[in-house]
C-alpha cells in the first residue's frame, strides 16, 4: 500500500477492540437517548462515526453487513421504522469504503471536512423515507447531527487509533 | 467489445457494492413487512428481547436520579401533596360511592334488557420508564410486556383521563402511542351534547394539543366542553374524559373548522398508568339461522 510520506507504522487493530468500540458506541446511543427522549434530535450518532472510522480503516473487517446489523439494532432501540437506520448505515458503509484510500491521505481534520456531505447525506436518507411515509419533517435541530459528527470525527479518531500507535518492541522504561 | 476492466489481482471476496445492493433491498423489505404487514414484529420481538437486559441496565441511572429526586424532596412539598390529595379524596368520595350504586343499577336494568354487561376489565398498572428516541412519533415505553398479560391495543389511562394505547407488546416491556402523536385518533362525544367525533393528534402544533376535525359550522361546541370516549371503538371503555375544547376558530374560508382541544391526562408528565384490555368481542351470531335464510333465499327471489 503506498503511504503518505512521514506516516507512522501501525500495529495491527484487535479483533475485541474494533468490536468493543462498535459495542460501546451502540451503548453510549442508547444510553443519550434513553436519558434525553424526544430531544436527542441534535446530537451526534456515536455508532453512525465509529461505524464510518472502522470502514475507512479496517475495511476487511468491518463491512457493510456489521453497518446493516448494528442499524437493525437502532431501529428496534429507538422504535422507529424496521430497516430505517439499517439502510442509513449500510450506505455509510458502502461511502465509507469506497472512499477509504483517498480519506487515510488526509489529516484529521481534512477527513473530517470530507466526511460532512456523508454524514449528512446518511440523515438525509432516513428524513426522506419518513417524508414519504407521511410522517413529516422531524425539526430544524435535526442538521445539527451531522454536522457535530464531522466535529467529534477528529476526536474519535485518536481514541479509536491510540491502541494501534504504542510501540511495536514494549519497553518498560518507555510505555509510549 | 472486449472487457476492459483487469481481473482482481487478489480474491477478496463480494464488493462492497453487491453487498449495498443486498443489505438496501434487504432494508426496504424490512420497511415494507414493517408497514404493511405483520412480520416485521417477530423480528422485532426478538431483537428487542435481546436488548432488554441493556436497555433496563442504561435506564437504572435514569431511574434512580428519579429516585433520589422525589426522596428528598422537601417535607413541605410533601404535605401540601398530601392535603391536596386528601382533598381531592374527599372530593372524589361521594362520586366514587354513586358509582357503586349507579353501576349496580345499571346492571340491573342491562339485564332486564338482555344487553351484553359491561363488564369492567381489570387493569394492569404500569410504569412509563422511557420516552422513544423517535422524533416522528410520541411514544413512551412501559416496564410491563406481554408476560404480565399486556396486549397490543388496550387502553392506558392515568388518573385524570385517557392517555393514550399500546401498539406494541413486547415480552417484558410495551410501547404506548400518546394521544398527541399525529397519526393516534381517538373516536370520543361532547359530554354537553351527545356529539360523536373523532380526536387526532395536532399536526404541526406544539405537540401537546389534539384537534378536533371536520366539525360543521353550526355544530353545537363551546369552548370548556369536556370530550369522553364514546365506547364505540370497542378499545377504550366507554366515559372516560379525554379533552377539554380550549380554542374555537372563526370559521372564514371553509365549512369545517378544526378546532383545538387540551388533553386531560398529563401527556408529558405521568410516570404511572392504567393499561385497560380491550373488552372481549361479542359473539358471533348462531351459524344456524343465516344459513337457513340463505338457503331459502333464492326461492324467494324467483
Amino acid at each position: 500500500m503506498i503511504m503518505r510520506p512521514g506516516q507512522q507504522l501501525l500495529l495491527p487493530a484487535s479483533i475485541w477492540f474494533i468490536w468493543g468500540a462498535l459495542i460501546a458506541a451502540l451503548l453510549l446511543n442508547m444510553l443519550l437517548t434513553t436519558v434525553l427522549g424526544n430531544t436527542s434530535l441534535w446530537l451526534p450518532d456515536f455508532l453512525a462515526v465509529v461505524l464510518v472510522y472502522w470502514n475507512v480503516n479496517q475495511t476487511r473487517r468491518v463491512n457493510v453487513g456489521a453497518a446493516f446489523f448494528f442499524g437493525l439494532l437502532m431501529d428496534v432501540h429507538s422504535s422507529a421504522l424496521l430497516g430505517e437506520h439499517a439502510l442509513a448505515y449500510s450506505l455509510l458503509a458502502y461511502f465509507a469504503v469506497s472512499m477509504h484510500r483517498r480519506l487515510r491521505w488526509f489529516t484529521l481534520d481534512g477527513q473530517a471536512v470530507q466526511l460532512v456531505p456523508l454524514f449528512f447525506a446518511a440523515h438525509a436518507v432516513q428524513w426522506l423515507v419518513r417524508w414519504a411515509l407521511g410522517s413529516g419533517w422531524p425539526g430544524w435541530p435535526a442538521l445539527g447531527a451531522p454536522v457535530l459528527e464531522a466535529v467529534i470525527w477528529p476526536i474519535v479518531a485518536t481514541m479509536l487509533l491510540a491502541p494501534q500507535r504504542r510501540s511495536h518492541d514494549h519497553d518498560d522504561n518507555r510505555p509510549l | 467489445m472486449l472487457d476492459r476492466t483487469p481481473p482482481a489481482f487478489f480474491k477478496q471476496g463480494t464488493t462492497a457494492f453487491t453487498k449495498l445492493l443486498v443489505f438496501a433491498a434487504l432494508s426496504f423489505g424490512l420497511m415494507a413487512a414493517d408497514l404493511r404487514y405483520t412480520i416485521g414484529q417477530p423480528i422485532r420481538n426478538v431483537l428487542a428481547t435481546g436488548l432488554y437486559p441493556v436497555q433496563w441496565v442504561l435506564r437504572q441511572p435514569l431511574m434512580g436520579a428519579q429516585w433520589l429526586g422525589s426522596y428528598v424532596q422537601s417535607l413541605d412539598a410533601a404535605k401540601q401533596t398530601n392535603a391536596a390529595l386528601n382533598d381531592q379524596l374527599l372530593r372524589q368520595a361521594e362520586t366514587v360511592q354513586q358509582v357503586a350504586y349507579l353501576k349496580l343499577e345499571a346492571q340491573r336494568l342491562q339485564a332486564l334488557l338482555d344487553l351484553q354487561g359491561n363488564l369492567a376489565s381489570p387493569g394492569i398498572a404500569a410504569r412509563v420508564v422511557a420516552q422513544t428516541p423517535d422524533p416522528y412519533s410520541k411514544r413512551v415505553i412501559l416496564d410491563k410486556g406481554t408476560a404480565h398479560g399486556i396486549q397490543a391495543g388496550s387502553a392506558v389511562i392515568d388518573i385524570n383521563g385517557v392517555y393514550g394505547q399500546v401498539t406494541r407488546a413486547y415480552l417484558l416491556t410495551s410501547e404506548v402511542t400518546v394521544l398527541t402523536d399525529r397519526n393516534q385518533s381517538t373516536p370520543v362525544l361532547n359530554a354537553r351534547t351527545g356529539e360523536r367525533n373523532v380526536l387526532f393528534g395536532e399536526v404541526g402544533g406544539d405537540g401537546t394539543h389534539l384537534e378536533l376535525r371536520f366539525v360543521s359550522n353550526n355544530a353545537n361546541i363551546e369552548a370548556g366542553d369536556v370530550l369522553m370516549t364514546s365506547g364505540i371503538d370497542g378499545i377504550y371503555p366507554p366515559g372516560l374524559p379525554v379533552a377539554t375544547i380550549v380554542d374555537i376558530p372563526e370559521l372564514m374560508q371553509t365549512n369545517y373548522a378544526s378546532i383545538r382541544c387540551k388533553p386531560l391526562s398529563q401527556v408529558d408528565a405521568t410516570r404511572h398508568v392504567l393499561v385497560v384490555p380491550p373488552p372481549a368481542p361479542p359473539e358471533p351470531v348462531t351459524p344456524g339461522l343465516p344459513e337457513s335464510q340463505a338457503a331459502t333465499a333464492p326461492e324467494v327471489s324467483q
